[in-house]
């Protein structure tokens, strides 16, 4: 039922939560997915977010629709479908796993992003930086196709994963925006 | 000390990306430099327990370097960290990669011999 889901974040402001990302740069994820939303949907939808096959949770979204500039300055559609994941899967790995982007971290094939409960990045005892207990999450996203591509996107993810960095605990995220899917996976 | 120089590191990589995305080259390059030198600096603040922690900052530094076409800087972070035995897998396989990026890199821009 409609009135049973929880509201996800608002994409305007979800980074405020997240310590790894500046207004600047979350505020730009969150209008790339406004724009990836709006090529598909009028809000308010309904978003179907699973982790690890079993825990699975709709969530009532809603979005500011995309102005006209804001749609001319994500003409690049890779890139708007890139971004807009980022945004997507943060807002959604906060509100769905209760975990929040802790840092970024350039690596030998692009940026990741690694997560892990609230304040957890700074140590209490010295106040220098903890990613001990993080998780890096590797971000995804499709802007058409269906749930078997999402899924197919998904094990690439997981094996690339997998392949890459032998034994840092990872998680792979994937965002289908005509789907109003995201899915998660631990990598182990 | 290792979190301001961290978040120092993030904004100057997300400039960076924004001046490479407007055709920017040589600002772009600039910033990642700068930003490489903050990730290092982070780096040698963290304590030596943290290992993983100490991991993710060595391999972000190098990357970075990389990125702002700084091979000879790249070259000698990675082969610091990597003389560091108490650091994990997970970054010695990527400093190993990277270094080998960078010494094919700095080789493809070495001057000729008979360049002017």
């Amino acid at each position: 039922m409609a009135s049973a889901e929880r509201e996800f974040p608002d994409l305007d402001t979800f980074y405020r939560v997240h310590p790894g990302l500046t207004a600047r740069l979350g505020g730009a994820y969150g209008e790339a997915a406004r724009v990836c939303l709006a090529r598909h949907h009028v809000p308010p939808v309904s978003l179907l977010i699973t982790a690890d096959g079993k825990i699975a949770a709709s969530y009532r979204l809603r979005w500011r629709p995309p102005s006209a500039m804001e749609r001319r300055a994500w003409g690049n559609h890779d890139d708007a479908t890139r971004d807009g994941a980022y945004g997507m899967a943060l807002a959604a790995v906060e509100v769905h796993l209760g975990l929040v982007a802790l840092a970024r971290a350039e690596g030998r094939t692009g940026a990741d992003y690694y997560v892990g409960p609230v304040g957890s990045h700074v140590n209490p005892i010295d106040g220098e930086l903890d990613l001990e207990a993080a998780f890096r999450l590797e971000i995804s996203g499709i802007d058409a196709g269906d749930e078997a591509q999402l899924l197919y996107r998904l094990r690439q993810k997981v094996a690339q994963a997998r392949r890459g960095h032998s034994n840092l605990p990872a998680m792979a995220g994937v965002v289908g925006f005509l789907l109003l899917q995201v899915l998660f996976e631990t990598v182990s | 000390m290792s979190v301001d120089a961290h978040r120092r590191a993030e904004m100057l990589m997300q400039e960076a990306e924004r001046k490479a995305a407007r055709g920017l080259a040589k600002e772009s390059r600039s910033l990642y430099r700068e930003a490489a030198t903050e990730e290092a600096r982070a780096l040698t603040h963290v304590p030596t327990t943290r290992r993983r922690t100490r991991g993710i900052l060595a391999v972000s530094a190098v990357a970075l370097f990389c990125k702002a076409h700084a091979f000879d800087e790249a070259i000698t972070h990675a082969r610091e960290y990597l003389a560091d035995h108490a650091l994990p897998a997970f970054a010695r396989d990527q400093l190993r990669e990277l270094l080998l990026d960078s010494e094919r890199a700095r080789q493809a821009h070495a001057p000729q011999p008979f360049d002017s």
